[in-house]
């Protein structure tokens, strides 16, 4: 399951609860002066009777931070700030069907639930949802205490604007057969795409004649799964929608070619000129295409001229159906959970995976079993998914904690806590969370940071140090604190990099001030410049530059035996994908009145697994059962019968010599 | 006063009838309403009116027939290679010379101990140690994963019937010139069928529908009835999921009937049913 995702120890090592409590600090510093000198005493005096209520969430299960933990945070804050006595009661689910049919058969309740996109449309079909109040309906709804500084709009503020916007777009249709922005209905919660996870240094591929650079580039291509080479390689999901986002790729891998070729070269087939926004809308039309046929088949006309041919919902499931039952029968097997773990030990090469527990598998490949993990998602284009918050309609809704509460949990300080813990990346963008992204993945860390190998340079095995107060050491130029083994800090001679400070500021060298470029280029340090800009844009200060050692480019032979170059990368990438990828992602929304056939064909691929020899062995086994059962039944029968005339020949034995 | 007339003596007084009311309110509570909710999803469309939408469904689906012969065949598999391994074991255990204290049935069913979804888990690993991962051999792995769960099911029930074999009548049908295969099929195999079908019993149908070990030992490749079940109610198809339990419950009643008829017989009869 894509939540269930306990996080590696070492990365709740890499970002302490530093990160949390300074901002928190910093914030409410001002508050808290108020707070006690204004609020407390009140209470104190008046002790009014605290108000108890409930809040009923309902989430996926390993979805939220435990350590610490927000559910307590959150009932804390309310009691301090609005001394209503919270009671939240959490429960978790395994998949989003699960959830639904616990809600649709009216067997529970809940105040905010967090399904993903299609789930959130299919909910909002089916009348199940309240949509939020915004703006003064808000203040208004906010009985207990609206004061903007205690309930700030965390989620209007830091809720990354690209995404926000994205998902914003999607309409999601009404009992009544309007349509609304899901923005109305839902808060993303977390999001990511879908790709591969895949090792490229895996041995049956060494042993079929690949190198990992051929894998590293054919892996950027979702027929790589059909490929003879690959089979039996990797593991599909047992999870309908994604295995099914994937054999569409395949199915239409020709015409989702033609876009993005046209795209690339920012004309159309004609000639005409070919935008960034009408690739997006042309690629999401493909992948939706069960829903929007009469789109599809119009995009078809664009790319084939007359000669197209038209298309049904039964051919695009015919053609799924084929692609699924190539991908089934090629596969090592289906996996839901287990594929995460199966890749690290070398079970399989490559494993479709959800970005988070992509970012999962490359961390314990790396920790416990060294074995390097990549994350791809294919240049042609893939799903895009994210989970949101909303609020079942009913009679019972407490909405103004149910707001509150997706308002606490889009802080960055508290939405960069759930990251650290669960390893999805939030919705939510701002400071905390960039400052969380560099400390794990910016090169410029690494350097700042003091590494400490356990007496052993050469094993890998990177730790940041700290303090007796728990502060990070960084190297100060004459030197350096380190730890041995026991843990007793002492001083030793670093060599000569020289750096200062504590945040990212430029690198002094043998004294003198160099740019980050320069020293990289001296370590001989391979790093890339990558721009989050697109997802942090207006919640930062400063840039959203993060430089990333992961990055290579790698050139190799793809499938069709061309030479290619191609953008490889791992956590890094799996968390936040490239910004030039963005526009070949589409959400795959819900299939609508069409759910029963793409189960069916789902199902049928599944329970393709009868053979003529099962047939065979099941007839002539059920025969001679039969036959000896019967047997056995006739024998006993004719041995009764032998008894009885026995005994009535006996019996007239006796007869006969009495008389 | 007398206590042994009084209304609260006739109200303590424990009559046995009492005694049974828990449990039947268990019954009709968690056994009797779901059942017919089951049969009420089968023969009902979406929105609640009669319909046969969804039997015409499955016997015009090869797939989910397909299904049904699939899990047919691993049930029959499973319940005749545990009935080879288990018999002659449970023939040994029974035999005090060789089990003195019935130390040994202890050490037969210890893997019922563990919960069967780690033990599953275990034997994934152990599986393609030896070479034999689902991945390539989904059908082999399978059955060796069922037979480990469920043998324990088939050597218990033969253990309590062979423990009331009668010896002498053994003895006898030697002495009197019977041939050792000739007591076996004359006099042992009679004396030990109602260990066989409740041991049938025990397995067959548990393993049409079990879905964890299937799932996670085939790598996924093979499904079972209860695995398809699951997934049509996992996609709100209650109805079409209602029916083929509804299959499953007629396989059910059809296999008590057959094996009824056998319990009818006055050799079996005296033995145990199920332990």
């Amino acid at each position: 399951m894509k939540f269930t995702f306990v996080f590696p120890l070492i990365l709740s090592l890499l970002v302490p609860f530093s990160s949390f409590s300074e901002s928190k600090g910093n914030q409410e510093a001002g508050n808290e002066v108020t707070f006690y000198s204004v609020f407390t005493p009140n209470i104190e005096i008046k002790k009014a009777p605290r108000e108890h209520l409930t809040l009923r969430v309902y989430n996926s299960a390993d979805y939220i931070s435990e350590d610490p933990d927000i559910i307590e945070m959150f009932e804390e804050y309310v009691l301090e700030h609005d001394n209503v006595d919270l009671e939240v009661i959490y429960e978790t689910f395994d998949t989003n069907e699960t959830m639904l049919s616990r809600v649709e058969t009216g067997s529970a309740q809940y105040d905010l639930l967090c399904p993903s996109d299609y789930m959130i449309q299919r909910m909002m079909r089916n009348g199940m949802l309240h949509p939020y109040a915004f703006g003064e309906e808000k203040t208004a709804l906010y009985s207990h205490n609206s004061s903007l500084e205690d309930w700030p709009n965390s989620y209007e503020d830091y809720a990354s604007p690209y995404l926000d916007d994205w998902f914003g777009k999607i309409e999601g249709i009404l009992p009544d057969g309007s349509s609304a922005p899901l923005s109305e209905y839902a808060k993303g919660y977390m999001w990511g795409t879908l790709g591969f996870t895949y090792n490229p240094y895996y041995d049956a591929f060494e042993e079929r004649g690949l190198t990992p650079d051929e894998v590293k580039v054919q892996i950027n291509d979702w027929n790589v799964l059909l490929d003879d080479t690959y089979q039996g390689t990797f593991q599909i999901k047992d999870s309908m929608r994604d295995t099914y986002s994937v054999a569409l790729m395949q199915s239409y891998d020709a015409e989702l070619q033609v876009l993005r070729n046209a795209y690339l070269k920012g004309e159309w087939i004609d000639g005409s000129s070919y935008s960034e926004e009408q690739y997006s809308a042309d690629v999401n039309t493909i992948f939706n295409n069960v829903t929007r046929v009469e789109e599809f088949n119009s995009l078809l006309q664009r790319i084939y001229g007359e000669e197209a041919e038209t298309e049904t919902v039964d051919t695009i499931l015919e053609k799924a159906e084929s692609s699924l039952r190539i991908l089934f029968d090629n596969s090592y097997g289906l996996e839901v959970d287990s594929g995460k773990q199966d890749i690290t030990v070398g079970r399989s090469g490559i494993g479709i995976a959800w970005s988070g527990d992509a970012v999962y598998s490359i961390e314990l490949g790396e920790i416990e079993e060294d074995v390097s993990l990549y994350y791809a998602v294919p240049q042609t284009g893939g799903n895009i998914w994210f989970d949101g918050w909303v609020m079942q309609d009913y009679p019972g809704l407490n909405q103004e904690y149910a707001q509150k509460f997706v308002d606490f949990i889009s802080r960055p300080d508290i939405a960069s806590l759930n990251m650290d813990y669960i390893g999805y990346t939030p919705f939510i963008a701002g400071e905390d969370i960039m400052s969380l992204v560099r400390d794990w993945y910016d090169a410029r860390s690494y350097a700042m940071y003091v590494y400490i190998d356990e007496g052993d340079y050469d094993n890998g095995y990177h730790d940041f140090l700290y303090d007796e107060n728990g502060d990070k050491v960084f190297q100060n130029g004459s030197g350096v604190k380190e730890v041995d083994i026991d843990g007793e800090i002492y001083e030793a001679d670093f060599g000569s990099i020289d750096m200062t400070g504590s945040s990212l500021e430029a690198p002094k060298v043998e004294g003198n001030l160099t740019t980050w470029e320069a020293y990289f280029e001296e370590q001989e340090w391979d790093v890339t410049l990558v721009d989050l800009s697109y997802f942090f844009e207006g919640t930062l200060t400063g840039d959203a530059l993060v430089y990333s050692d992961e990055l290579e480019e790698v050139t190799a032979e793809n499938l069709l035996g061309e030479m290619e170059t191609v953008i490889v990368g791992r956590g890094f990438y799996a968390q936040y994908p490239l910004m030039e990828m963005l526009p070949s992602l589409a959400v795959m929304e819900d299939y609508g009145e069409n759910n029963a056939s793409v189960l069916r064909i789902w199902e049928a691929v599944k329970s393709d697994s009868l053979e003529p020899w099962i047939i065979a062995v099941l007839v002539t086994e059920i025969v001679l059962i039969a036959g000896g059962v019967l047997a056995f039944y006739f024998i006993k029968r004719r041995s009764r019968h032998l008894r009885k005339t026995r005994k009535k020949e006996r019996e007239s034995e006796a007869l006969s010599s009495k008389a | 006063m007398q206590w042994k007339n009084s209304k609260a003596s006739r109200f303590f007084s424990l009559k046995r009838k009492y005694l049974a009311f828990p449990y039947i309110l268990f019954l009709v509570l968690f056994i009797l309403i779901p059942t017919l909710l089951i049969i009420f999803y089968a023969f009902s469309d979406e929105n609640g009116n009669p319909s046969a939408e969804a039997m015409i469904e499955f016997f015009s689906t090869p797939s989910k027939i397909s299904v049904l012969v699939v899990s047919l065949f691993m049930g029959l598999q499973t319940t005749l290679i545990c009935l080879l391994l288990g018999y002659p074991a449970a023939y040994f255990l029974a035999d005090k010379k060789i089990n003195k204290n019935a130390v040994l049935v202890v050490l037969f069913i210890m893997p019922m101990w563990i919960n069967f979804v780690i033990r599953t888990g275990a034997t994934r690993d152990l599986l393609s140690a030896i070479g034999l991962d689902g991945g390539t051999h989904p059908w082999e792995a399978t059955l060796i994963g069922m037979v480990q769960n469920y043998l324990p099911f088939t050597i218990l029930p033969l253990y309590t019937t062979m423990l009331k074999l009668d010896r002498a009548q053994m003895e006898a049908a030697a002495d009197l010139g019977c041939s050792p295969f000739k007591v076996f099929i004359k006099n042992v195999l009679p004396q030990s069928l109602p260990g066989i079908i409740s041991a049938s019993e025990m397995v067959f149908m548990p393993v049409m529908s079990s879905y964890v070990i299937s799932d996670t030992l085939s790598e996924g490749k093979i499904t079972l009835f209860g695995n398809s079940i699951y997934l049509n109610f996992s996609n709100s198809q209650w109805n079409a999921g209602s029916f083929m339990a509804l299959i499953f419950l007629v396989l059910i009643g059809l296999s008590m009937l057959v094996t009824r008829r056998f319990e009818k017989d006055p050799v079996a009869s005296r033995g145990g049913g199920i332990w």
